[in-house]
């Protein structure tokens, strides 16, 4: 505090009861005393009237519309459950663009790959003429054509083309 | 004080009752306050419904025998200023936290004494003008010691600032509301 007059800064905590009690005293005793302290004090409790009456003036009431929109929010929220806000969540560029770029290598190598490349998983015909063949031979291990005579000229329709062309004409000779 | 948000949990019959007696009891300063603060009247609305939905989403951080008042208030202070600073208003102009004595501490009253006038004569257009000229931060504080009529620890505690800040703010605040009174004025 000027040893004369009261600070204004002193003052306004004054006026807003915000001084410790010593200093609170030592103000009001001030105030008694000196006019020209009292002159300001009196200003600044006219600001803080001013301010008041400014505010009791246009104090308004809470428009309606804005307690339908709190309503309107509150039901909205109240409409959007977890489940949504979590497909929501699965949503966010973060996790949807990986997926996506994962969904989009399954459909190439599933569909368009193959069309592009359509004879690639063919197996030829005569593959499993010679598998059946040789499962079927009585000799596997011989080392004469495998594949069935008749399958080759199939006019006589004959097993015993088959036999002899197989060198096993021994076997059916024996008794 | 803040709670993490519970928006995700399902509502309740006294979460809503909560919020109704709420708006019902509060509505109005709130708007009022949020009013005053924006000094205007769309964004008053913006900030009021805001507030009350934070009201409705965080009911369970409410302390029962606190005041609600500050707390939504407290509300309404932090969506402005994530407001302005989302606007990148003027909000953001530096005032010191200390206390240091201010240039104008000394000042003596005003030859002519326009803030009775004004009193007298309810220039009440001169006081919005002059409020609005002041910074958001400058003019949150004059509106909750002066208007709401909070201590410094409760303004500091709804601004989220020290007390010393609020101070210092204050006492800037009213040397500007004084200079900007006697220039609008003087233009009247």
């Amino acid at each position: 505090m000027n040893a004369e007059h009261i600070e204004l800064d002193k003052l306004i905590d004054y006026l807003h009861h915000e001084l410790p009690p010593g200093d609170d005293a030592a103000v009001m005793s001030h105030l008694a005393t000196c006019a020209a302290c009292r002159a300001l004090s009196e200003e600044q409790a006219h600001l803080t009237e001013a301010l008041r009456s400014y505010a009791r003036s246009t104090e308004r009431e809470l428009p309606a519309g804005v307690v339908a929109r709190i309503w309107d929010a509150v039901e909205t929220q109240r409409a959007g459950p977890a489940w949504r806000r979590r497909i929501a969540a699965w949503l966010r560029p973060v996790v949807a663009i990986p997926l996506a770029a994962a969904f989009a290598l399954l459909l190439y190598v599933g569909v368009v790959q193959p069309r592009l490349n359509p004879t690639g998983a063919v197996i030829s015909a005569a593959y499993y003429l010679d598998d059946h063949a040789a499962l079927t031979s009585t000799v596997p291990f011989s080392q004469g054509n495998v594949v069935p005579a008749s399958l080759e000229n199939d006019e006589t329709g004959s097993d015993q083309r088959w036999v002899a062309s197989t060198g096993a004409s021994d076997i059916a000779e024996t008794p | 004080m803040a709670a993490p948000r519970k928006g995700f949990d399902p509502p309740t019959p006294e979460q809503s009752a909560f919020l109704e007696a709420a708006i019902e009891q509060y509505g109005k300063a709130t708007y009022n306050f949020a009013l005053r603060l924006t000094h205007h009247e769309a964004d008053a609305r913006d900030l009021t419904q805001e507030a009350f939905l934070r009201v409705y989403r965080a009911w369970k951080s409410f302390v029962p025998g606190t005041s609600f008042l500050a707390w939504v208030y407290r509300i309404v202070s932090n969506l402005y200023r994530d407001e302005l600073r989302r606007r990148k208003g003027r909000y953001l102009e530096e005032i010191p936290d200390d206390n240091a004595p201010q240039a104008f501490g000394g000042e003596r009253p005003l030859a002519v004494e326009p803030i009775e006038e004004l009193v007298e004569s309810q220039f009440g257009e001169t006081v919005s003008k002059a409020l609005a000229a002041l910074s958001p931060d400058q003019r949150q504080v004059v509106v909750l010691a002066d208007i709401e009529e909070y201590s410094y620890q409760e303004i500091a505690e709804i601004v989220g600032c020290s007390i010393g800040t609020v101070r210092s703010r204050l006492h800037r605040a009213r040397y500007q509301l004084r200079k900007y009174i006697e220039h609008f004025s003087a233009i009247k």
